[in-house]
């Protein structure tokens, strides 16, 4: 008989070291993890494996990213292993060859990323088989949903399969949760920042003092959502700047991209001649079909800030501040999962999570603007790119 | 020739102790001095590397950037950790406490764990209420801390604080050198100066006007103060080294700082066109390093950048430009980083250094001299029996046992001090150390209360002492006192309990005052015997000396070994007060001449001889010299305590110049004191007259102050209030013992009330001094026009009084 109770395990050890790592490199909103670090530990007693489905609104970086993010978290929450040789790379959008890898591999006993529980696409396609998948409770435990389209449609009472929805402007104006803090829901979360995009206005306002922001969006209540519509009116308010205000459809289908560019570049056109700043609202637009969109701004000397991040920076925005990288969100989500894991109700679980935010800056449209930002904001920058984007 | 040997050794044996002596305080001030400026001097640099870290992350914050979720943190600390070689570590903490960025050696990380110490937390909270920033050795630690408060540029709220520290072996390092020459220098000149006294005592005695031996103390003394001198003037040199040093080294961090700064910027792909904000960017730096007088950008010819590209001014004649390339952009332009280095400004420090080591010197040759007072008058010889009468030599020996009870008055009364004051600069700081709070106060209430409670005691002993004084011998009564007071010493050394450590102060406050009582006695026994004795000027140099001595001691030890010891060290010197008292102060003369003296203070009735029919405070002309004298005369000296350290840091004065008014203030009570209490005796004056002219005086110093505004007058005005003093205190001990009232209830108890009244003057002259700095200038002209006419109305009521009961003649 020892008296010294039972010894922790050679992998229990690893685990501890993992948490205290991860304790160590949570900020901020994350701390809640740090006081609790046993919750987040699998209980040795508990021999419940979760398979978890994945859906998000379409092809996204920011949703590959987070997903990989998580995976990592519980890795290092010991909850699975081997997620080290995953196959993502930053930038990659393809979170369905992500998925297959993890759900091809056995990463241990507690959880299995079910082979055919990848839905992409939501932002077209309809949700109703998912919920049909969902609402017969059969082979689901846990729902992760990027981006605010798919959240709507499937953070519903149809089913009770916990549903984790990440990636959204805002959770709350887009109806999937019922307040900032809590969601209200047994069976819904979602990842919440509601101070983002106030954060990014009031800076963008400090630095250039416009009266007259311009803003492009699509005019419904998903399209309202994704752009933080509510945020940014709030703001004016408090401010003192006019919302101009131009609405473009969201494409309906691949078909339909085109259009939507047309459409797109019409009201950019129509605002570069009105207002004295661009607030750049996410949107359906790829990557390289950016720099050309973007170019009227630049040529009329108004100033562009992106919502998104550095990404659009980087193809001729002239700045942004968004988060760094996903690993904090990433640990974030899992510790969020290891709770539920054990036991806890997502109901009752914190739902707020600060990104820590990088600045962003592209000197090569400042020049073009004949703009000269100051020494101490270029200091700041954790960013800085020097051309004007790759154009197709 | 065993006389000879003898006569020999009672000469030189005691000069050797005091040179010994001498270069111990001397060098140990020196050294302790040295270590603290050279602290100072880290810190200033890491402040100054420190406070543009601090600038980029407020930047970084106002652009949304949160210091507990900061992208970049670890980079920019570990920036500051490539400028600071010296720092064992960097970190970032929340208001709470919380450790949020840890950068540094492992040493570094154990020590400052994952939250700051109640003490650290305690402290920050309430300095950076007011100050950017504070530092302080942590002697538990060995190590030096900077904090700075890091803050929200949109509201000033603070946010974080930035934390560098430093082992105590940078310092070491720094003062190994220092040291190792201070000690040689001092070991050389102590053997010259020993061998040299040697030869001296070897030396025939002097016979009339022809050559041989001179006074051994004297030459002592002589020697001992130019060696206090020549180390003064080598600690000089290498005070102003270091200050030169720490110029070179704030101003080559700066130039690295700039220069990663900007080749960051340059780095990821800007150029020098680009950018702007430059001017904004030095004007910053410029605000930080205070010798700086200009920042600019010097670009090659041919180059054109549009814009300002420097802030400040230009060079001057005699200004030092510093020049550094910086890194080259795409367009190939590589600008010189251009610094104006202020040379007024560099002369103006240095002159504060002179300043420092002048202080430094004077309060050393006050300490030597203390002991040379002491040794010198405890040495002095008998009358030879073989060539004078009895009468003489019975007359003699009783003057020169006065003479050592007065010397060992005098030294006891410095001991007293000394310990006293050893404790003076941290006692209220002391209270924050306490992680258990007090009674939920706010640290700024609490720090106040073991001073106010010493003070308290303090009061309440003196006229408990004043009471009991008629049954307690005076030895009795002073080493009660100080055993009192070493007892609360060693308590406020050893407690963690903040109420225990008050109560301990209330202890020392108690025991000093007692003891001071104690010696007040002796005083009179001494003035029954001579009643034109100094004793009273000796008492007073004594203090001063003490309070002078003790608080430079003292801060420079707690700097050094922590103030929890010091306070043991503070025992240590009461136990040793103790001692003296004991073997070294001998009565003042045979019971005898007690008894034939007994009459000659002021026809005084014994202390508590009868019950008194009234009460002591009755007597109206007690009353009047309390209410009109005592009270306004201390609340005027409250000039020098409480209103010049406001005054002189309003004008950016450092401390140092505080410390120098102080040293001024106490030169005249130590010196001037005794030579004009000595002409104020030896004319005959009735005491009435110095009291009023040291009032006056008083009065014309404050007057001074008033008209001129300035550094200058306030310490003309000092040096007055100390002019004032020096034969004042003792003029109005004088004035107390001929009022009526020490005739119906002794001296001891009036006296008891003189020095409670004192007190009450020092609490109500910040008052008055607070309204006053509301009314500008016109405030010290109200006060010291208040004083004039307190002390003329005090004159008339004498006057009255003088013509109603004629056997007050000698009291006006």
């Amino acid at each position: 008989m020892s008296r010294c109770g039972r010894m922790p395990n050679r992998r229990q050890a690893i685990a501890g070291a993992g948490t205290a790592l991860m304790s160590a490199l949570l900020p901020g909103g994350a701390h809640a993890g740090r006081a609790t670090d046993n919750a987040l530990l699998p209980k040795l007693t508990d021999g419940r494996h979760w398979r978890i489905g994945y859906a998000e609104t379409m092809p996204y970086g920011n949703y590959a990213g987070t997903l990989a993010s998580i995976v990592k978290g519980l890795d290092a929450l010991s909850w699975l292993n081997g997620a080290a040789r995953m196959p993502y790379d930053a930038g990659q959008s393809d979170s369905e060859a992500l998925w297959r890898w993890l759900s091809a591999r056995d990463l241990g006993p507690r959880i299995r990323f079910v082979a055919d529980g990848w839905y992409g696409g939501l932002d077209q396609a309809s949700a109703e088989p998912i919920l049909q998948r969902l609402e017969s409770g059969g082979d689901i435990d846990l729902m992760i949903v990027m981006g605010t389209i798919a959240g709507r449609k499937l953070a519903l009472d149809r089913h009770a399969v916990p549903t984790l929805v990440f990636s959204t402007t805002n959770a709350v104006a887009a109806g999937i949760v019922a307040a900032v803090e809590h969601s209200g829901r047994n069976h819904v979360w979602a990842h919440v920042d509601p101070e983002r995009y106030h954060r990014q206005i009031r800076i963008f306002h400090e630095t250039f003092g416009f009266r007259r922001l311009g803003i492009a969006y699509e005019n419904s209540p998903a399209g309202r959502a994704i752009a933080s519509i509510a945020d940014i009116e709030a703001m004016a308010g408090q401010l003192g700047y006019e919302l101009v205000a131009r609405h473009v459809q969201a494409p309906v289908g691949p078909d339909d991209q085109e259009r939507y560019y047309a459409d797109l570049a019409a009201a950019w056109g129509d605002l570069s001649r009105q207002v004295d700043a661009m607030y750049i609202t996410f949107g359906r637009w790829s990557l390289e079909r950016f720099p050309p969109l973007v170019r009227i701004f630049q040529e009329r000397g108004i100033p562009t800030f992106s919502q998104l991040g550095p990404e659009e920076v980087a193809q001729g925005a002239l700045m942004s501040v968004a988060r760094s990288d996903f690993d904090g969100i990433g640990q974030f989500g899992a510790s969020v999962i290891a709770r539920l894991a054990n036991g806890e109700r997502l109901a009752d679980m914190r739902q707020i999570y600060f990104d820590t935010p990088t600045i962003a800056w592209n000197l090569a449209v400042a020049n073009r603007m004949g703009y000269r930002p100051a020494m101490s904001a270029l200091l700041a920058a954790d960013n800085i790119y020097t051309s004007l984007g790759t154009m197709p | 020739m065993q006389r000879k040997t003898g006569r020999f050794l009672a000469t030189f044996l005691p000069s050797v102790l005091l040179i010994v002596a001498a270069l111990v305080f001397s060098a140990g001030i020196n050294l302790g001095t040295f270590r603290r400026d050279c602290g100072d001097a880290l810190f200033s640099t890491f402040s100054v590397a420190g406070r543009k870290v601090v600038t980029s992350i407020e930047y970084a914050v106002k652009y949304g950037k949160t210091i507990d979720n900061f992208f970049g943190m670890e980079r920019a600390l570990n920036q500051l950790r490539t400028y600071l070689p010296q720092a064992d570590g960097v970190a970032v903490a929340l208001p709470n406490g919380q450790i949020a960025y840890a950068i540094g050696t492992y040493g570094f990380k154990d020590r400052a764990g994952d939250r700051l110490s109640g003490y650290e937390q305690r402290r920050t909270t309430e300095e950076f209420k007011r100050n950017a920033s504070f530092n302080y050795h942590d002697t538990d630690n060995r190590s030096y801390e900077l904090y700075l408060a890091i803050r929200d540029p949109s509201d000033g709220r603070w946010i974080g604080t930035l934390m560098i520290a430093a082992s105590d072996s940078v310092i070491d390092e720094y003062v190994r050198a220092f040291e190792r020459h201070t000690l040689i220098l001092v070991g050389t000149l102590g053997a010259a100066a020993i061998l040299l006294l040697g030869g001296l005592a070897l030396l025939p005695e002097r016979g009339r006007g022809g050559l041989g031996r001179p006074r051994s103390g004297r030459a002592a003394l002589a020697v001992a103060a130019l060696v206090q001198i020549a180390v003064g003037v080598t600690g000089y040199g290498a005070f102003s080294d270091a200050y030169l040093r720490t110029v070179e080294n704030t101003t080559g961090i700066v130039e690295n700082i700039v220069a990663t700064d900007i080749g960051s910027v340059i780095g990821r792909g800007a150029t020098y066109h680009t950018f702007s904000g430059i001017d904004d960017y030095f004007r910053e730096i410029i605000g930080i390093v205070p010798h700086f007088k200009g920042m600019s950008l010097a670009v090659p010819e041919g180059a054109d950048l549009s814009g300002s590209l420097g802030s400040g001014q230009p060079a001057a004649k005699g200004d030092l430009v510093t020049g550094r390339a910086l890194a080259t952009d795409a367009d190939f332009v590589t600008p010189t980083l251009r610094i104006v280095i202020d040379s007024d400004f560099i002369q103006r420090n240095m002159l504060e250094v002179v300043a420092n080591n002048v202080t430094i010197l004077i309060i050393s040759l006050m300490f030597i001299y203390e002991l040379h007072a002491f040794v010198s008058r405890r040495m002095r010889p008998t009358v030879e029996t073989v060539t004078e009468t009895e009468a003489v030599v019975a007359g003699a020996d009783a003057a020169a046992a006065t003479g050592r009870s007065l010397a060992g008055l005098r030294f006891l009364t410095f001991v007293l001090y000394f310990g006293m004051f050893l404790s003076a600069s941290f006692v209220p700081v002391i209270m924050q150390t306490f992680d258990s709070g007090l009674f939920g106060l706010a640290p700024p209430q609490a720090a106040a209360i073991p001073v106010s409670v010493e003070m308290l005691c303090g009061a309440l002993a003196i006229l408990l002492a004043g009471r009991i004084s008629a049954r307690l011998p005076w030895r009795t009564m002073t080493a009660a006192g100080l055993a009192v007071a070493v007892l609360g010493a060693v308590v406020s050394g050893m407690t963690g309990d903040p109420l225990l450590f008050i109560v301990a102060r209330g202890l020392v406050g108690a025991g000093t005052m007692t003891a001071l009582m104690g010696l007040y006695r002796l005083i009179d026994r001494i003035r029954r015997i001579d009643p034109a004795t100094g004793a009273y000027s000796d008492l007073f140099s004594g203090m001063y000396v003490g309070v002078n001595c003790g608080a430079v001691v003292g801060s420079l030890l707690a700097d050094a070994i922590g103030p929890h010891a010091v306070f043991l060290i503070a025992a240590v010197v009461l136990t040793l007060g103790i001692g003296q008292l004991l073997l070294l102060t001998p009565e003042p003369a045979g019971a005898a001449a007690i008894a034939a003296a007994a009459p000659a203070v002021a026809d005084a009735k014994p202390d508590g001889d009868t019950a008194p029919a009234r009460r002591v405070w009755s007597d109206g002309s007690f009353l009047a010299f309390l209410l009109l004298v005592s009270v306004p005369t201390s609340a005027c000296s409250m000039f020098l305590i409480y209103y010049f350290p406001l005054f002189a840091s309003g004008l950016g004065q450092p401390a140092s110049t505080v410390g120098q008014a102080f040293l001024l203030y106490g030169l005249c009570i130590v010196y001037l004191g005794p030579l004009l209490s000595r002409l104020m005796r030896s004319s005959n004056l009735s005491p009435g007259l110095p009291v009023l002219a040291s009032g006056l005086i008083m009065a014309a110093g404050l007057t001074t102050f008033a008209l001129t505004g300035s550094l200058v007058g306030a310490f003309l005005a000092i040096l007055l209030l100390g002019l004032s003093d020096s034969f004042g205190l003792t003029a109005q001990q004088r004035y107390l013992e001929r009022l009526p009232v020490v005739g119906t209830h002794g001296l001891a108890v009036p006296q008891s009330y003189h020095l409670n009244a004192r007190k009450i003057g020092q609490v109500i002259g910040p008052m008055l001094f607070s309204a006053a700095a509301v009314a500008g200038g016109a405030g010290a002209t109200l006060i010291g026009l208040g004083l004039a006419a307190a002390l003329l109305l005090h004159l008339g009521l004498s006057v009255l009084a003088l013509r109603r009961r004629p056997f007050m003649a000698k009291t006006a």
